[in-house]
């Protein structure tokens, strides 16, 4: 049963095309990694598939409850606080102020938020407090489906790992379906299901490759392996490194 | 715990609060020693120029505290101020109204950009003569002259915020199920940033085009003073009817613009380096 469904999606920006007969399907529960070289439209794919954009050709079906997005960049308010930024999505949902300040409280700790950062205007924060932020927002209005734009690109490689394992670990526990959107083919060997790569012309999805274990189960070693073994010995990644192709040609 | 976390929050917010207060009235000693810079080069020119051209400072301060004191200027001063604040009241919502409709409409830039040029370019003067055949010598040939001076500065100042916004925004709003009034309000609160300084202008010109129209119209307030002033040479006293004027607008801008301006933007002065902020 799939959650979510793009069926033959194309789109193009005044004229260009940059996306033309792309079908992915994700079932619920599901982490799916969208892997790419840069410039290809992934987050053109991923803006379609949460409704911000609508495509040229091709439709979307969505089977879930309720949607957040990481965007690439933290897109936060720059008037208010930390915790206004999350308590901003939430005004919909009609909280009562003790549970609204336990329900920030909850996804700043999975963030690892302090109290003190959370009385922070986002020009105080550093860029990977920002895109921190960013996630307990999403998190905060406790969806059944994310979408994520390369969320842990601001992070060490300490933190990142924390990241997946607080922010990730909690979703999918709840059974919450994840479009992650990343450079980091380790990344997605630690944390998907499934890793499916875009062609570099955005002419439809290359392929797909199934991953062995569960997500986050998989210790560095393994997934470090599988990201070795997909660079060196799978041709479907091969372009995956070269820097936008088209701008060279 | 609850309960004792969120009465310090309060005491925190209220501390902060008095520390900003603080910090403004503070910042009045600069302004004092910007107004004595003023004044040593008036006592400058004075000692350079004479008396007749341009009277000391002093012989002016006794000339306004004579005016302040005397009952029957108040009516004066307060006529003034009225058509003054009320023409600035209209243009902000005419003309900030308009603009933020129109800056989310992007036929409707093109249309009116050439009309507001036209409309800026058009002198005061012109309005004032055109308006009072209008309406003769009332309250409303100074107000709509104000209107039509103001206006289009906070029509600019409200299209170019919501041109400017953060489109970003709008989408991470709809994201997260935000309606289309949402995030109206979300375009509103950025263009803050562009429409403060605009309110800023426009008050320095409703003030003076308030203050000249008065004294072509010969409709009283500190114009028509000043038109006396001038029937009988007096400069000290013209010179302190001007300065009443100016006392007037900065009044209007630090009692009033300035505080509720850093209401909004107090997330820019978090990032500000101590030196800007004092
Ligand atoms: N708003 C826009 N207007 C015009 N062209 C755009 C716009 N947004 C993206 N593009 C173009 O579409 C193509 C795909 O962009 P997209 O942002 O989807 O890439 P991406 O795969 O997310 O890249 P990255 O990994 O660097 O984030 C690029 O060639 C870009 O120039
Ligand atoms: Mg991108």
């Amino acid at each position: 049963m799939s959650v979510l469904a793009l069926h033959e999606i194309g789109h193009a920006y005044f004229g260009r095309t940059v996306l033309d007969r792309v079908s992915l399907d994700i079932g619920a529960g599901e982490c799916v990694a969208l892997v790419g070289p840069s410039g290809s439209g992934k987050s053109t794919l991923l803006h379609i598939a949460a409704g911000l954009l609508t495509p040229v050709r091709g439709h979307v079906a969505r089977g879930y409850r309720r949607h957040a997005v990481v965007f690439q960049e933290p897109r936060l308010l720059d008037w208010k606080d930390a915790r206004g930024n999350i308590a901003y999505v939430l005004r919909r949902s009609r909280l009562s102020s003790r549970a609204l300040g336990a329900r920030i409280a909850a996804v700043a700790e999975l963030v690892d938020l302090t109290p003190d950062d959370l009385k922070k205007f986002p020009v105080e924060l550093s860029g990977g407090m920002r895109q921190r932020v960013a996630i307990a927002r999403a998190l905060a209005i406790e969806p059944d489906f994310v979408y994520f734009d390369e969320p842990f690109s601001a992070l060490d490689v300490g933190l990142r790992q924390r990241m997946q394992d607080l922010a990730l670990g909690a979703l999918l526990r709840r059974g919450a379906g994840v479009l992650f959107v990343t450079h980091d083919l380790m990344e997605a060997a630690r944390i998907a299901h499934r890793v499916l790569v875009l062609a570099a012309d955005g002419c439809g999805v290359a392929g797909e490759r199934a991953i062995e274990g569960a997500p986050l189960a998989r210790d560095a070693r393994a997934s470090f392996d599988c990201a070795q073994r997909f660079l060196t010995a799978d041709p479907l990644f091969a372009h995956l490194n070269d820097v936008d192709e088209r701008r060279v040609l | 715990m609850q309960a004792s976390t969120s009465s310090a929050g309060v005491l925190d917010a209220a501390l902060d609060r008095l520390g900003r207060i603080g910090r403004f009235l503070w910042s009045a000693w600069i302004g004092l020693a910007a107004l004595s810079l003023i004044a040593a080069l008036w006592q400058l020119g004075h000692e350079i120029f004479g008396d007749f051209v341009l009277p000391a400072p002093l012989p002016v301060i006794a000339h306004i505290q004579a005016i302040v004191a005397a009952p029957e200027s108040h009516p004066v001063i307060l006529a003034t101020a009225e058509r003054a604040l009320v023409g600035l009241a209209l243009s902000l919502l005419v003309g900030g109204g308009l603009g933020l409709v129109i800056g989310y409409s992007p036929a409707a830039i093109r249309i009116m950009r050439p009309v507001v040029t036209i409309l800026i370019g058009v002198p005061p003067i012109a309005w004032i003569v055109v308006v009072m055949i209008w309406f003769g010598s009332t309250d409303t040939t100074i107000i709509a002259t104000v209107v039509a001076a103001a206006a289009p500065l906070l029509l600019i100042g409200a299209a170019e915020g919501v041109i400017t916004r953060n489109r970003g925004l709008d989408d991470m709003a709809r994201a997260f199920g935000a309606g289309p009034l949402r995030r109206a309000t979300l375009g509103l609160r950025q263009a803050a940033t562009t429409l403060f300084p605009a309110l800023m202008m426009a008050s320095g010109t409703a003030f003076k085009v308030a203050v000249m129209s008065e004294l072509l119209t010969n409709a009283g307030g500190v114009g028509g003073a000043l038109a006396d002033a001038r029937a009988t040479l007096d400069v000290g006293e013209a010179l302190a009817w001007v300065a009443l004027a100016v006392a007037l607008l900065l009044l209007v801008e630090y009692g009033l613009m300035h505080p509720v301006r850093s209401e909004f933007e107090r997330w820019r002065s978090a990032a500000q380096p101590w030196g800007v902020k004092r």
